[in-house]
């Protein structure tokens, strides 16, 4: 061997081991040194957490009849830029959910990735699609918010938006209860976006919002919807709110709001709007009376002929009084009196039992938007307000307030907190624990009128259905205790009265021996007629009638007088059966879930 | 005939076959347990390729010094037909098909290309390599280059080139003058800054006045590196953007992670992630999930590293090392300097796609598109790896005949 040929050898051994040292120093540094770091980079791009959520809860009424529910529908999206031709599939599409084909077209070439074509189709409508098999264009399934009884409460059921999210009524107040649980569920996903489960189960139904059971009874839901609404029809009226209630529980059974021209709004007038509720507020005015001995029920006092100068104000009645009882002039709903009554009861102890029956403050109700009302301020004693509070003008509450007014009344004494959510539960049927319920639930509430004023007033107010201005709320064989209200509307941001305004209200209890039923009927400015006996009693009177026939309120007549059986739930424990989910969703585990879109 | 089979060829060769077997199985099987009937065609061809390593190293030696020349004419012959016969695959044009085979006719001319070399240089075996002989193995792999890198395959056209400086090597030429002879690609990079490509004058200067080449050879280095320098700004002024940008990603992928960086950030991770002793056999998610490209194919050692991580390296590199390592002997120890040259030329091509299709999985090199012998998935491949370890194995046996 010559030493050329030497040389190269040591050359070739040079350049050969510097190739072993470049080559088993990067896979050390790659293999050992950056393994980690390329483990983490690996968990990063192939673990993918796919955010799957359950159904949104349900609400039943009292009686577990569906009020709001999920009903599988299919949302119809494309991806442009796998789109072949988007002409002809903006035309196709366009013929399957009957839109426009330009506009279609105009979103398609958007330059955008995703485009919603339709959301929330009936799966019937797709049929045709199915049969299509286009490409760019795919489904998929979506929950919609069903209502199976239409308009019925959608006051207070309120809805939710396109995404399933609660924005108004109780859909809005307990939207966090209803509103399905996200699980983020690991999934292997590959290069192309194509998604394979991992070994992972999800309980049925775990993932689904909690159901609410309301208090309502969709059953006289509709009773006095009807009425309400044909009322507000032949009154003439622009609106018209009407409560019934449970005065023991404060659970409310239905709870309407009809506004005039309007087929249904989750506007609750109820508990938003505030009015000036007239005569009906006189019970406070008596009730504070009673409740301080300031006068027997017995006691004369004189009506000065319909027209009395007060401090600062003249009062008027709708016809002129002479001396009359104190029974006689709650009756007869004597304006006058009622102010001299208020006077000698005095500023502070007027105001002192407003307060112990919650005029200022909110009810509570789980609704969203509740208002406190327009309150004079209790501390500044004022000689005009005074006298026109007594009988409910210069004064605004909600109807809500001034129902739960008149349930402390029904309730012996005790105040209620109105409440229309009865029970949240999950989807297995189990009752949530407390914390999950906004409110804690009041059983009984503080005592604000002692049992004999209590006695008094409901004969008073029986007395108004027997021989008053309430007439027209009698009925056969059963008492029924109520008070009228006519109240003026004062004119939008000026002084005074509006003339010729008038709001007619009617709230009654019955049996009044055993309260069971406590209502309110209030209408809005209603032509012609205008008072609160003519006009809000006959359609409290018309609701009760009907209700009395549905089962579970029928009349049970005793030796004494009448009482209703029951008005508790008539299954008071929800049945699985209707609870339980017909489709529950279940991950398949080992099916490939591919999104064409990732 | 067993006997003409060299052990220290064949058995290597033929274990990496086997692995790359077992790695394509692997790689094209996707997660649900489905996979491609790929394995099976790659045994077909490695039963052709050991049929065809019989029939190369069985035809007498002088047979291919004689017909170098020829063979060599059909390799560019072949290499022009491609473009009127040729079948198109992603955009390039490398294949002829034969019914349910095709093949790349630049893994023959590859082989045709050795020969010719060997033959060229076999006969010039004088004290004193003559530059010029240099010059003329370059103008004679110059025309199967361009063909090649026209179809485009830029990883064989470069195989192709970089056989010449290793054959020139071991034909004598001193390894300064081919240092001097490689300098304009050196100067063609640093040119790219002045004070670079100044830097790298002066030491081209320096190692001229050092190693006293012939005067027309030293012009010629300065002259041709002088040009590298001033025409390289030119040219590169004159280029798109998007030129630019290609060339810019090419020497450093991690511009463009989607996209032409991509294939080696993820044949890196899939490597990363095997550590040491990788994560088992159907175990390597990179590739179960997609998201190696052409992972049974160029990017068939990166499964390798993902699943049986570096042990499994190291056994593979060692087996390729005892091929490259016995070559190098059989080279050493040939009958005459045709064989020698011939062993040496197809142990370099080996080496060559060895290193760089490391180089490239790992993340050092630029991905230029070769298959690591014996173990990439392809017909081609496996018929020019087992015909190099054929033409091996001739030089071997007529080494040991005496």
């Amino acid at each position: 061997m010559d030493s050329s040929a030497l040389k190269r050898l040591k050359f070739l051994l040079v350049i050969g081991l510097g190739a072993w040292v470049i080559i088993w120093g990067r896979l050390f540094y790659v293999q050992v040194f950056s393994h980690q770091r390329a483990l983490e980079i690996l968990a990063d791009q192939h673990k993918y957490l796919l955010e799957l959520s359950g159904k949104r809860g349900k609400i039943y009424d009292r009686n577990l009849i569906p009020l709001a529910c999920g009903v599988n529908s299919l949302s119809l999206y494309a991806v442009p830029d796998s789109v072949r031709n988007r002409r002809y599939l903006s035309r196709v599409l366009a013929e399957v959910v009957g839109t426009n084909p330009d506009t279609l077209l105009a979103s398609l070439s958007a330059g955008k990735r995703f485009v919603w074509i339709k959301r929330k189709v009936n799966p019937d409508q797709l049929v045709e699609f199915k049969k299509w098999d286009l490409k760019g264009a795919y489904l998929v399934a979506e929950e919609r918010r069903h209502y199976p009884k239409g308009k019925l409460g959608r006051s207070f059921l309120g809805y939710t938006d396109i995404d399933n999210v609660g924005i108004a009524g109780l859909e809005k107040n307990y939207d966090s209860l209803l509103r399905p649980k996200t699980v983020e569920v690991p999934f292997l996903r590959d290069a192309r976006g194509g998604l394979r489960p991992l070994n992972y189960k999800i309980e049925n139904g775990s993932t689904d919002g909690m159901n609410l059971i309301l208090t309502i009874d969709i059953r006289l839901q509709e009773i006095v919807e009807t009425e309400l609404r044909r009322a507000v029809g032949s009154s003439g009226a622009l609106s018209g709110i009407a409560i019934f209630m449970d005065p023991f529980s404060g659970e409310i059974l239905a709870f309407a709001n009809y506004i005039d021209g309007r087929d249904w709004s989750a506007y609750n007038k109820a508990i938003v709007d505030c009015f000036e509720p007239g005569s009906t507020f006189k019970l406070l005015t008596f009730a504070s009376a009673l409740e301080h001995g300031v006068f027997k029920p017995e006691a004369v006092i004189h009506g000065e002929w319909g027209e009395c100068q007060f401090p600062g104000i003249v009062v008027h009645d709708h016809e002129p009084f002479g001396p009359l009882t104190f029974r006689r002039a709650f009756e007869v709903s004597s304006n006058v009196i009622s102010a001299k009554i208020a006077h000698e009861v005095g500023w502070e102890r007027f105001c002192e039992t407003l307060r112990s029956f919650g005029v200022g403050e909110k009810t509570g109700v789980d609704l969203p938007d509740e208002t406190r009302g327009v309150i004079p301020r209790f501390d500044q004693s004022n000689e005009v307000t005074l006298t026109t509070m007594a009988f409910g003008q210069g004064i605004a509450i909600t109807a809500l307030r001034l129902l739960c007014c008149y349930a402390v009344v029904a309730n012996g004494g005790f105040a209620v907190s109105p409440s229309i959510v009865k029970k949240v539960l999950n989807s297995e049927g189990q009752v949530l624990p407390a914390r999950g319920v906004k409110r804690p639930r009041q059983v009984r509430g503080k005592r604000v009128l002692s049992p004999t004023t209590v006695s008094t007033l409901v004969e008073f107010m029986e007395g108004v259905v027997d021989s008053g201005t309430a007439l027209q709320a009698r009925m056969y064989n059963l008492k029924v205790a109520g008070k009228t209200g006519t109240a003026e509307k004062p004119l939008e941001g000026e002084r005074g009265y509006k003339p010729g305004a008038y709001v007619a209200s009617f709230v009654g209890f019955l049996p009044s021996e055993e309260p069971r039923l406590l209502g309110l009927v209030i209408l809005d400015e209603p032509q012609g007629q205008h008072y609160g006996g003519q006009v809000a009693a006959p359609v409290f009177r018309r609701i009760v009638e009907k209700a009395l026939v549905l089962p579970g309120y029928e009349i049970k007549r005793n030796g004494k007088g009448s009482s209703i059986k029951s008005l508790t739930l008539r299954r008071s424990k929800p049945s699985p059966v209707l609870l339980s989910d017909e489709e529950s969703y279940t991950l398949e585990v080992g099916k490939t879930l591919d999104f064409e879109n990732p | 005939m067993v006997g003409r089979i060299d052990p220290y060829l064949f058995l290597p060769a033929l274990l990496l076959s086997l692995i790359g077997i077992v790695l394509i199985f692997s790689a094209l099987q996707d997660s649900s347990g489905h996979e491609a009937s790929s394995y099976l065609r790659q045994l077909v061809w490695l039963a052709i390729g050991l049929l065809v390593f019989v029939a190369v190293s069985a035809i007498a030696p002088r047979i291919y010094e004689n017909l170098s020349s020829l063979f060599y004419l059909v390799a560019l012959l072949l290499l022009i037909l491609l473009f009127f016969g040729g079948a198109s695959r992603l955009g390039a044009t490398r294949w002829f098909s034969i019914g349910p085979l095709s093949l790349q006719p630049s893994e023959f001319a590859k082989v045709a290309v050795i020969l010719l070399l060997a033959r060229y240089l076999a006969n010039r075996e004088r004290p004193q390599f003559r530059v010029r002989w240099a010059a003329f193995s370059f103008l004679m792999v110059l025309l199967p280059a361009l063909l090649i890198l026209k179809q485009p395959d830029l990883g064989s056209s470069l195989v192709v080139v970089a056989v010449v400086p290793g054959m020139l090597f071991w034909g004598g030429m001193p390894i300064t003058h081919i240092a001097l002879l490689l300098s304009p690609v050196v100067s063609l990079l640093a040119a790219f800054h002045w004070l670079s490509w100044a830097i790298f004058m002066l030491v081209l200067i320096v190692t001229l006045f050092v190693v006293r080449p012939t005067l027309r050879f030293a012009l010629w280095v300065l002259a041709t590196n002088l040009a590298a320098g001033i025409f390289t700004p030119l040219v590169w002024q004159r280029l798109h953007d998007y030129q630019k940008m290609r060339i810019l990603t090419f020497l450093n992928p991690a511009r463009d992670p989607q996209g032409a960086g991509y294939q080696i950030i993820q044949s890196k991770i899939a490597i990363g992630s095997g550590g040491l002793f990788g994560k088992g056999f159907l175990e390597g998610t990179q590739s179960k999930l997609a998201y190696l490209p052409a992972r049974h194919t160029d990017f068939i050692f990166s499964v390798l590293g993902e699943e049986f991580g570096l042990l499994g390296c190291l056994v593979v590199l060692i087996l390729f090392s005892v091929i490259i390592l016995r070559g190098v002997q059989v080279a050493r120890k040939a009958r005459n300097h045709f064989l020698s040259l011939t062993a040496f030329g197809a142990t370099t091509i080996l080496a060559f796609q060895v290193l760089v299709n490391v180089g490239v999985t790992t993340g050092l090199a630029p991905v230029t598109g070769l298959p690591l012998p014996f173990m990439s998935y392809g017909g081609s491949s496996m018929l020019l790896s087992w015909s190099l370890i054929g033409l091996l194995c001739l030089v071997s046996y007529t080494w040991q005949e005496y």
